[in-house]
């Protein structure tokens, strides 16, 4: 049984759910104000009595193994905009939504979603956790359908689920945190291009002439919601919400890369060139840094100062990304071609700039005794602990930069890192029909399908 | 129209362990994940059925953050629990 807070019921449910038990676990819970520091937590023991009736005398609701399968729903209105506006209603009401209108996802639109693969509908997936929720490829085309998605997009957010659900992530838990976390996709190979994902400006949106992105991160934020449970503050306790409706789902500049640079899925992830493929963190924040200088310095100087100064952004006492010091990133940098080929005709290579950036974003062992962070460390198992200043992630390498945004020299664009222990990558597979759907998505979005 | 459900199908595939008849005699664990005072008031607990438990075992775990790990459910299983209370959901 199980020790709690009130306002985490319904994440306890979730929890329990998720590993195939029914929702309805025996629990003793007070309110937060029990648990919070130099507050009397004497009243657990107090309550003794309830903790014994739950290991004695609780039972279940549910005594026998179920499956739980879903009949499709009647929505109807006086005509189709009334139909429509009913639906969005009805998804208000059973908190299935973000809070904008959705596409009703009809046999006729969910089926047309499912072209963009060869599996069949009730392929699964897996289990979206902490709820449980079982996704197989309907599901994914039932959320594609709702956030405006095309059928193209359909094999990338494959891809990327699977990223999510691989256990390393370990999404049970940002799923459900008090941080306000969103997955970042980083998208690598040629599909990225063929479906018209940004990869510069504007790549973090919003943005009509790349819609992929967008619908294909609303897709992932529903899945996480609907299937996995997060809704705000009863399945997901972020304090200050998910941040991003679309999360962020973007391509990597790979024609934009410096000579010599591999791909992030080559060099990072260490998959083959030219292989479509996802890279997937989860993100607690989201900074522009202006990287340039006034126009009066060295080039030289301009590129140590402003790498000095994305240091300083990377430079915080961040105990959410203590879990991925060992062999997660404490953030993705994003810099653009400009930057990077300037960077790299100084004769910076992406690993000079890795190890820079590492040293200079050191923090003084008197500074994270002062923030507390030293017992985060300890309890988070963070590397390098004797190191004094200490580094904010256990090797250089480990720091992961991405080229892409728009083709200017001003800006870098830091994402730090929450929870998410390391970084996972799925490879994207292309159904028999893909030359047909990319043809069809270029035609009736009116774009060039070459790009 | 007729639309799909999002939510995603869900299936129970594990009962509940059976409730013990009574904590006398039985080995209990105190599963603390180190947060929100976990340890402070699990301890508080164990002495508390202690005392009105005489014959029981008590353990207080300090999993940490590694509650749901697999290496301390298997030990949590090779340890011969009764019964575990796991703490803080907060």
């Amino acid at each position: 049984m199980v020790l709690g807070r009130q306002d985490f019921v319904t994440v306890i449910r979730n929890a329990v759910a998720g590993v195939g038990l029914a929702p309805d676990i025996a629990m003793v819970v007070f309110p937060i104000d029990l648990f919070l520091v130099e507050s009397d937590v004497g009243q657990v023991a107090h309550e003794a009595d309830r903790f014994v009736d739950g290991l004695t005398r609780w039972r279940s609701a549910q005594s026998r193994t179920a499956s739980r399968e879903l009949p499709m729903l009647k929505v109807e209105g006086s005509d189709q905009l009334a139909t429509f506006s009913e639906f969005n209603a009805m998804c208000i009401r059973r908190r299935w939504g973000d809070g904008l209108p959705l596409v009703p996802p009809t046999e006729d639109r969910v089926s047309w979603i499912l072209r963009g693969t060869n599996l069949r509908r009730d392929n699964v997936v897996g289990k979206f956790m902490p709820r449980g929720g079982i996704v197989t490829m309907e599901t994914l085309a039932i959320a594609l359908a709702m956030a405006g998605g095309r059928p193209e997009y359909l094999p990338l957010l494959h891809a990327a689920v699977q990223a999510i659900l691989d256990p390393a992530l370990e999404h049970e838990g940002w799923q459900a945190t008090s941080s306000s976390t969103f997955p970042v996709v980083v998208v690598n190979g040629p599909m990225a291009r063929e479906i018209r994902l940004n990869a510069g400006f504007g790549l973090l949106g919003p943005d009509p002439q790349h819609p992929a992105g967008a619908s294909i991160g609303r897709a992932i934020r529903l899945l996480q919601q609907n299937v996995g449970g997060a809704l705000p503050g009863t399945g997901t306790m972020a304090m200050f919400g998910a941040m991003r409706y679309t999360n962020a789902v973007f391509a990597e500049d790979e024609e934009g890369l410096p000579p010599g640079w591999e791909p992030f899925n080559v060099g990072y992830m260490g998959y083959a060139k030219g292989v479509d493929s996802v890279a997937v963190n989860v993100a607690s924040g989201a900074d522009n840094i202006i990287r340039r200088g006034v126009g009066s310095e060295t080039l030289d100087f301009e590129a140590t100062s402003s790498l000095v100064r994305i240091a300083t952004y990377m430079k915080s006492h961040n105990a959410n990304s203590l879990p991925a010091h060992r062999t997660g990133t404490p953030g993705i940098l994003l810099i653009s071609r400009t930057v990077a080929n300037q960077l790299a005709a100084l004769g910076w290579s992406k690993r000079s700039i890795q190890e820079y950036l590492w040293e200079h974003s050191r923090i003084a062992r008197g500074d994270l005794e002062r923030s507390g962070m030293v017992a985060w460390m300890e309890h988070r198992d963070a590397g390098r602990m004797d190191e004094d200043p200490w580094p904010i992630t256990n090797a250089p390498e480990n720091i992961a930069i991405v080229v892409a945004g728009g083709s200017h020299p001003t800006h870098a664009f830091w994402m730090q890192t929450s929870i998410a222990r390391k970084m996972t990558g799925a490879e994207i597979k292309r159904p028999a029909q893909w030359p047909a759907l990319v043809a069809s998505g270029a035609h009736e979005l009116g774009y060039d399908a070459a790009g | 129209m007729e639309v799909f459900d999002p939510s995603g199908a869900t299936e129970v595939t594990v009962a509940f362990a059976k409730r013990l008849d009574t904590l006398e005699g039985k080995k209990i664990g105190l599963l603390s994940n180190g947060m929100w005072r976990a340890d402070q008031a699990l301890a508080l607990l164990k002495d508390r059925f202690q005392e009105r438990y005489p014959t029981s075992t008590l353990v207080h775990i300090p999993a940490r953050e590694r509650i749901q790990s697999e290496e301390v459910i298997e030990a949590i299983a090779r340890e011969g629990y009764d019964a575990v209370v796991v703490g803080n959901a907060a």
